[in-house]
């Protein structure tokens, strides 16, 4: 009992790509916006807090990769005309943007992706970020 | 006392490669190193080593998803069924997490440490009944669940059927939530979820596994992260170190004999577990790196 000749694999080979290419994207952005803040960090204060935005993107990238893996799941299923995964792979996506919402309702700071580098910029004049660090 | 400085991004960076390179090598993601590690040696707050690890674990799920994808292995099917599961699971931690008092995060991490070193000392082999004879539910039919992979022995397909779905699906919500609020990928609940109550072959169960793992975790990092807990410093070098040290472990683990890292892997998993047990009555024996 095979996934009754709808092509099996095709769906294995689209997530292997999208999965394999957007890690890379990801890693990538992460390593040149920690490297942009290495280089910056040479500048006064050794700190390497300066400018963490383009890393935040990379990891941004890193949390909606899984959600497009769903959403891409979703799609496949529906073409196939297989009602009951699509369904279910909807309602996990509805769970994974159920917590996002959450989380959003629990954002303890105005402009909350980026604010924890806020945070730890604003504290960067102390030696250390409570906070954050034990 | 402590200083974000490029020092320490390295070392954030070092540790998550050699955490990740060690689970790689056994077929998991590093958290359940990476996050005792940051907090025992780094001082990092547990939180924020925990919103870190999620990131990790996420990266560990995608970057070494393809070749189990590509060679066959990964039940896409079953995963998105239990993916409803442990997501749900993640949902219930992300509401968890503040709660739960912090020694109480130590006691729990020290638990799951001292069990996972107690699972990998038992060997796992391939559960008795995979042949199609036996009768495996009304949701596997329902779904098509049952599916077949390729078995280098035999060298042919290999059929196999999917059991008990409620059963596991349970124990794959007590993953999510576990995974939410630890900030790892929970093997240990998805080994027994896995082998016993769905009966699945382990090379099926490790990728299935691992293709998982990445929507579980991004319930819940996202939430930390759009909640404004995700401390980028923090985070940016442990997912980086945890992409290069996962695909270093994957290389390393055709090299090593496998007894060999299956022991180094329980005394890791002990005195980390241990540390962290002193931890949660507020010991502190180590002092920070830098």
């Amino acid at each position: 009992m095979n996934s009754a000749g709808l092509r099996p694999g095709r769906l294995e080979w689209l997530l292997a790509a999208v999965l394999h290419h957007g890690s890379w994207l990801a890693s990538a952005i992460i390593g040149f916006g920690l490297g942009l803040a290495l280089i910056d960090s040479r500048a006064p204060e050794l700190t390497i807090l300066r400018d963490m935005r383009v890393a935040t993107i990379g990891i941004a990238l890193f949390i909606l990769l899984p959600v497009l893996r769903v959403i891409l799941m979703i799609v496949v299923y529906v073409r196939q005309r297989d009602y009951r995964l699509s369904a279910v792979a909807l309602l996990v996506l509805t769970i994974i943007l159920l917590g996002f919402a959450v989380g959003l309702a629990g954002s303890r700071h105005h402009n909350a992706p980026g604010s924890s580098d806020a945070r730890v910029t604003r504290n960067r004049s102390a030696s250390f970020d409570p906070s954050y660090i034990a | 006392m402590l200083e974000i400085n490029s020092g320490f991004a390295i070392w954030l960076f070092t540790v998550s490669l050699g955490a990740s390179a060690l689970g790689g090598m056994l077929g998991m993601a590093g958290g359940v190193f990476i996050v005792p590690i940051l907090v025992i040696f780094g001082h990092v707050d547990i939180h924020t080593a925990i919103g870190s690890s999620l990131i990790s674990v996420i990266a560990c799920s995608c970057g070494g998803a393809a070749p189990f994808l590509r060679g066959g292995l990964t039940n896409v099917r079953l995963a998105i069924v239990l993916e409803v599961a442990t997501t749900l699971g993640a949902l219930s931690g992300v509401f968890l997490f503040g709660v739960v008092p912090v020694p109480y995060l130590f006691f729990l991490f020290a638990v799951i440490l001292l069990l996972s070193a107690q699972q990998m000392m038992a060997r796992r082999g391939d559960p008795v009944s995979t042949s199609a004879s036996t009768d495996s539910g009304q949701w596997t039919a329902m779904l098509r669940l049952d599916s077949s992979y390729p078995d280098r022995e035999l060298g042919e397909m290999t059929a196999y059927r999917v059991h008990r779905v409620p059963m596991g699906m349970m124990l794959m919500y007590g993953a999510g939530l576990i995974s939410a609020l630890l900030g790892i990928g929970s093997g240990v609940l998805k080994i027994p979820a896995m082998d016993t109550a769905l009966r699945l072959p382990i090379k099926v169960s490790s990728a299935t596994s691992n293709f998982m793992i990445g929507v579980t975790a991004a319930a819940s990092a996202g939430a930390y992260f759009v909640r404004g807990d995700t401390v980028t410093v923090v985070a940016g070098p442990v997912a980086l170190g945890s992409v290069l040290g996962a695909g270093l472990g994957a290389r390393l683990l055709m090299r090593l004999s496998n007894d060999r890292v299956r022991l180094l892997f329980v005394v890791v998993l002990v005195v980390l577990g241990a540390q962290m047990l002193l931890q949660g009555f507020g010991i502190h024996l180590m002092k920070g790196p830098l």
